[in-house]
């Protein structure tokens, strides 16, 4: 297991290095660039500021001096944010946007797999409908509506809530509300669907005839078999989550990796792009191969060579 | 219990649930009210659209003024009707006291013995030498620095290719920058320069603190290792979320009435607006798509700020080729635009329509010019027959770019609509990237285009020179005219200030007479501040935040 895990790690760096090329040559094809005003900056500032930052180099110069940067752990400043080192914002990016992601996770599963649940063991009750129709509403509203929807309500109607920014726990409530209800909804469905799978199998029947407990069965044989597919619906949703979403973090102003990529792109920042990239690379080829890890945990019929 | 009755039950429980909801969302919570007293806790909340790129004297851009402001003071200010005021200089130069010299070239400021730096430390003369040698450093790149070009010895260093340290110090020694004493500071101008008072009244001539730039380099503008002279410091700085300014304990001005301003970064007009009306912010800048509703609610009468700008839009046609290189064709499509209408639809009524650049407010402006190309529908059509077309028939294809904001894009749909209308000619909209679209404007790639500008200082030679002479850093349309070019150079090196008005006004006639333009319109600013904040004093020279230039003057009623 452990050569595996080494193995998948090891590819990490043609991938990386390659996502590198291509969005290198890509964000320096894309008319503008980081000094383009509407009133335009006059020619001596241009040069100069070519000059502080390099971009009076050659192309493949630039690349090649960012790859050496990234060797020793340097990926540049960024042109926005006062010469920061790309990557303290975005290692100061992802505590918020990690900590905002994980938390929208646990929603979701808690809430998914729950709802999920709820409406297999009680199929075609009451308690199914809810649940199918809360996880279709959940998958049909965008996440900005319900995020607009929740601030119009809690914020400004009832004052309960403040309106976004981060720290507080009452400011992390409707950002995780908005953010895992998508996830949340195709979590629960997916559940349902397994949950049902699993139920009707052999193995539960002659379980419950040899009168195991309905709890017993359902938390400890039934789920624990369901739960494979929703891993595999877990992993892109983890690594969504982990590198923040644009939408959610803009409209609550949290100050999370969602919003650099974005923000460099239209800012032309150079330094913030690559950053960006390169770093949500990692994150879903990390993330991958964590599923695919936890599946041989849940699963121990599945072995790695 | 039956199938029947486990309907009901979650039925009836999400019916109450629902219910309970609808009832507090209805009832609302009580606004409160402002009182006559002044509040125990002295604390404005205001927001800027983003983290600023960069709050160094030197280095920082217009969009992010209002902080620079509160920590930085520069050698003059403004006074409320945008007058040069003594700063840190204790008085104004004037060829009267000896502060300008005859031929116009030597200014010297006379400081103020009791300005301190926020740590205590006095604040001389040597420290404006230095911040003002400073942004010419090319190494520095300071977006503001060309404005300066004509202190002596300032182009030669910020140009420069050199790379010796020695040779670089000799410049930057050869700059017309000296500190005589601890008090008095001369600059040295290459040529009379009559708008330099307001110059020096610009956050570019902030002092800065060669100390901490050299023991902190690029981090020396964050919270704790920044120190300023302006009547609050930074204390707080969560980047992307919010910056905290405490009032300045060795503030040698006015003391202000404020103990805190708490400075958000909500990117999003429409979220800001959310956190205003949760009362997370005293004042905001509200989207122009919500002007509307918010003029017509009774709710904000008491909340809404209107106050002119100094800025103006207009549609900018490229000369290079058809069919704008004709002036019929550009008299046509200005006579078919009515402003009035584009000011009440597309701007909810703010604003006023424009037939000039030099916007209310400015001395030189002209309200009685242009009005030859105010709208007139039958005037439009004549034009372009005139121009040789027979109505909308064989006109070339017109399209209009523009950065995709909404904005724009309600301006654009407005100017199709017009153009269609009076003129029966389609043309086609361009949204792009915002990027994009500026390197495609800078390169003169459009046909039609749209362009807003803003006084960063109040002088028509900030508004005519780069965006209609021939060498123009902004001339966007290829307008060249040498008359016009003419009157310009006449009216910067002109020291009469009378003169110098009449001569701005001049150029403007040739300018609007040839129309390289469509003037849309003056832009107003529109505000919504809560009726506890008091005394917030606006001008046309505000950063993003109103009143940014008399903070010391705000308070804050109990509410």
């Amino acid at each position: 297991m452990s050569a595996y895990v080494a193995r998948r790690l090891l590819w990490l760096i043609p991938v990386l290095l390659g996502v590198a090329v291509v969005t290198f040559a890509l964000m320096h094809a894309v008319p503008g660039g980081p000094w383009d005003r509407e009133k335009p900056l006059p020619p001596e500032v241009v040069a100069n500021l070519n000059q502080r930052y390099g971009l009076d180099q050659p192309l493949w110069r630039q690349f090649a001096d960012y790859l050496g940067g990234l060797f020793r752990g340097d990926l540049g400043v960024s042109y926005i944010q006062q010469d920061r080192p790309v990557a303290s914002i975005i290692a100061d990016g992802l505590q918020t946007s990690a900590t905002l992601g994980m938390l929208a996770l646990a929603a979701a599963v808690v809430v998914g797999v729950g709802l999920g649940v709820a409406a297999a063991v009680h199929k075609d009750g009451p308690l199914d409908f809810l649940s199918v129709l809360l996880a279709t509403l959940g998958a049909s509203a965008p996440s900005f509506v319900l995020g607009i929807l929740l601030v119009v309500l809690f914020s400004v109607q009832l004052h309960w809530l403040p309106t976004g920014g981060w720290g507080s726990p009452r400011q992390a409530v409707m950002p995780v509300i908005a953010l895992s209800a998508l996830p949340a909804a195709f979590i629960a469905r997916v559940t349902r669907a397994s949950m049902l799978e699993v139920l009707r199998q052999d193995y539960i029947m002659a379980a419950r005839s040899r009168g195991l407990r309905e709890w017993v069965l359902l938390y400890r044989h039934a789920l624990r078999n369901a739960l494979i597919p929703v891993l595999t619906v877990l992993g892109p949703v983890a690594a969504a989550l982990v590198t923040g979403s644009f939408i959610v973090e803009t409209l609550f102003s949290i100050p999370g990796t969602g919003r650099l990529f974005v923000d460099g792109v239209f800012a032309r920042d150079y330094g913030l792009i690559m950053g960006a990239t390169l770093f949500y690379t990692a994150v879903v080829v990390v993330a991958n191969l964590a599923v695919d890890v936890l599946y041989a945990v849940v699963d121990p019929r599945i072995r790695y060579a | 219990m039956s199938r029947r009755t486990a309907w009901l039950r979650t039925g009836l429980l999400a019916a109450v649930a629902l219910a309970a909801l609808a009832l507090a969302a209805c009832g609302g919570a009580e606004e409160p009210q402002a009182r006559e007293e002044l509040a125990p806790v002295q604390e404005l909340k205001v927001n800027l659209p983003g983290e600023p790129d960069s709050i160094d004297p030197q280095r920082a851009s217009m969009l992010h003024l209002s902080v620079v402001r509160q920590l930085f003071r520069p050698l003059l200010w403004f006074d409320e009707n945008l007058e040069v005021t003594p700063g840190v200089a204790r008085e104004v130069p004037t060829v009267g006291n000896d502060g300008i010299s005859e031929d116009g070239l030597v200014y010297t400021f006379r400081l103020r013995d009791d300005a301190t730096w926020s740590d205590g430390q006095p604040l001389t003369a040597a420290d404006f030498e230095y911040a003002i040698k400073r942004l010419f450093d090319p190494a520095l790149a300071s977006p503001y620095a060309p404005f300066y070009f004509d202190i002596e010895g300032s182009l030669e260093l910020y140009t420069s290719e050199e790379t010796d340290p020695d040779a670089l110090a000799a410049l930057q020694d050869a700059i017309g920058v000296e500190a005589v004493d601890d008090t008095t500071l001369v600059i040295q101008l290459r040529q009379p320069k009559p708008s330099f008072p307001e110059l020096a009244a610009l956050w570019p001539v902030s002092p800065v603190r060669q100390d901490v730039i050299e023991r902190y380099a690029d981090r020396w503008t964050e919270a704790g290792n920044l120190i300023g002279n302006g009547p609050f410091v930074l204390s707080e700085w969560v980047h992307g979320d919010h910056m905290t300014l405490e009032a300045n304990p060795h503030w040698y001005g006015q003391t202000p009435y404020l103990e805190r301003i708490v400075v958000r970064m909500i990117e999003d007009n429409n979220a800001a607006l959310a956190a205003y009306r949760n009362n997370e912010l005293d004042i905001v800048n509200p989207p122009v798509p919500a002007y509307r509703a918010i003029l017509g609610d009774s709710a904000y009468a008491e909340e809404v700020h209107r106050f002119p700008d100094l800025s103006t839009f207009a549609l900018v046609l490229n000369l290079r080729g058809a069919p704008f290189d004709d002036p019929q064709v550009r008299k046509a499509f200005a006579m078919a635009i009515d402003r009035e209408s584009f000011v009440e639809k597309v701007r909810s009524g703010v604003g006023k329509p424009a037939y000039t650049w030099v916007p209310p407010g400015m001395p030189a402006h002209q309200s009685a010019l242009g009005h030859d190309y105010a709208f007139d529908a039958a005037g439009a059509r004549q034009a372009l027959a005139q121009a040789g077309y027979d109505g909308s028939d064989g006109f070339p294809e017109v399209s209009f770019t523009f950065a995709d904001t909404p904005n724009a894009r309600l301006l654009g749909e407005f100017v199709q609509a017009q153009i269609k209308e009076h003129l029966g000619i389609d043309i086609n909209l361009e949204p792009m990237e915002p990027r994009a679209f500026q390197g495609q404007v800078i390169a003169g790639e459009f046909q039609m285009s749209l362009l807003g500008w803003r006084a960063d200082y109040p002088d028509a030679e900030n508004w005519l020179p780069d965006v209609f002479g021939t060498e123009g850093g902004a001339n966007f349309s290829g307008y060249s005219n040498p008359d016009f070019d003419v009157s310009l150079a006449k009216a910067l090196s002109e020291l009469d200030p009378q003169e110098r008005l009449l001569t701005w006004q001049e150029a403007e006639r040739i300018v609007v007479e040839d129309q390289p333009f469509i003037f849309l319109a003056f832009d107003e600013r529109l505000r919504l501040v809560k009726p506890w904040v008091k005394d917030l004093i606006v001008t046309g020279l505000d950063g993003d935040i109103e009143g940014d230039l008399f903070f010391v003057e705000a308070k804050i009623l109990a509410h």
